[in-house]
């Protein structure tokens, strides 16, 4: 398994409030982990887009 | 007084009562269904729903058909949530401009789907003129696979941007498999949105929902590219068989609440995004905000609490309509 996507797994699964809801995320991770492959793609290819370059735009305080 | 042997219920967004597993569009009305409903948190009283043979909520479906019908599209606006039968707007047309008016409004309708039901109600309707309702916040639902319980067919664009149609499994028949396959489609968005910074699970603020931040646009860039590509084609399939089309677009419940508390909240984002895209390919539009703004106020409202138009903006729906679509020339045929 893609190292990305599992610890991109644990940080999700982390997020949840209780045990039990971290580790049910955790496991539903391990198991849809083959079919996440895309997700993390199109994270990666998505992350200089148009919109994003107009970031001084947008956020003109910072 | 009501009739005794119509069962009377309570329902809250997200009930599926009047709902059932449809092999093309997800989900759609279940037939000849009859019920008193309270629609909790728009309206106290018990309103008649009833859909047709068709598991639509609108008129027996008669053999003799007009031509030059009508056919409207949407979500709960359209179905009618809170609101009696004969105040929607699809009614206040009929009565208005003379013409066959059928509705083809069901709740949690993504635009996906509106698409998907029009290919295949147009075919057996014959319409001149097809609307489409839309609450511009509702655009999102083409990211959502998986809704209240039914699996959806989806569009999605492949790495060269050509849109696709993701048609339903034929395993989604069964409510098991409908599960398991919804516990896959909700976990990758879910997963999505947490790759995103976007947590609607656990956090969910309608005032501060992500579609209206600026900072969160990124994550919507597809979403509106995907919308852009299904109303492309749905104008091209319109055009191709001479039925105008027509989309009303009404004002989200945060423009009847408070003013957005940051310049870089704009809750009428979704609306300027889908009017761009309604305006790229010249697809009649009409922003119901201003009329409906104007007849608004906290003593005679046009909508429920949750956004639902009620009664006197249904009203209102259907007079802006019925006055574009007479400046188009459309009803004079």
């Amino acid at each position: 398994m893609n190292s990305r996507i599992l610890n991109d797994i644990i940080q999700f699964a982390m997020t949840k409030k209780s045990f039990t809801e971290k580790s049910i995320y955790f496991f539903k991770g391990l198991l849809f982990a083959p079919f996440l492959d895309e997700v993390t793609r199109r994270d990666v290819d998505e992350s200089v887009s148009a919109t994003s370059q107009a970031g001084d735009d947008i956020y003109p305080l910072f | 007084m009501k009739n005794q042997s119509i069962k009377q219920l309570t329902i809250r967004s997200g009930d599926v009562v009047f709902y059932q597993y449809h092999p093309i569009l997800g989900f759609w009305g279940i037939p000849d269904i009859e019920r008193d409903v309270c629609f909790k948190g728009m309206n106290n009283n018990y309103v008649r729903v009833r859909h047709n043979s068709e598991g639509n909520r609108d008129k027996p479906i008669t053999k003799e058909r007009k031509e030059g019908a009508i056919l409207c599209f949407g979500g709960s606006h359209t179905w009618g949530a809170g609101i009696d039968q004969e105040s929607l707007y699809t009614e206040n047309l009929e009565k208005m401009t003379g013409k066959q008016v059928y509705n083809f409004g069901h709740c949690s309708l993504g635009l996906d789907q509106i698409f998907l039901a029009i290919l295949e109600k147009s075919a057996r309707y014959n319409p001149s003129i097809i609307i489409v309702e839309q609450y511009p916040w509702a655009i999102h639902r083409i990211l959502n696979t998986y809704v209240n319980g039914y699996t959806r067919p989806y569009f999605y664009l492949d790495e060269s941007g050509t849109l696709r149609l993701q048609k339903m499994s034929a395993f989604s028949r069964f409510r098991i498999c409908r599960r398991i396959i919804g516990s896959f489609f909700t976990y990758r968005k879910e997963f999505r949105e947490f790759k995103a910074g976007i947590n609607l699970k656990d956090e969910y603020d309608p005032w501060a929902d992500p579609i209206f931040l600026y900072w969160k646009m990124p994550f919507y860039d597809y979403m509106y590219n995907l919308a852009d590509r299904i109303l492309g084609s749905m104008q091209d399939f319109c055009r191709q068989k001479g039925i105008q089309l027509i989309f009303g677009l009404e004002p989200i419940m945060q423009q009847f609440g408070q003013k957005s508390p940051s310049a870089l909240i704009d809750y009428e984002f979704p609306r300027k995004r889908l009017m761009k895209i309604l305006e790229k390919y010249r697809i009649a539009c009409i922003d119901m905000s201003e009329a409906m703004m104007i007849e608004h106020s906290v003593d005679d409202p046009v909508v429920f609490n949750d956004g639902h138009m009620n009664e006197k903006g249904h009203h209102i729906f259907a007079q802006e309509l019925v006055r574009s679509m007479k400046e188009r020339q459309w009803l004079n045929a």
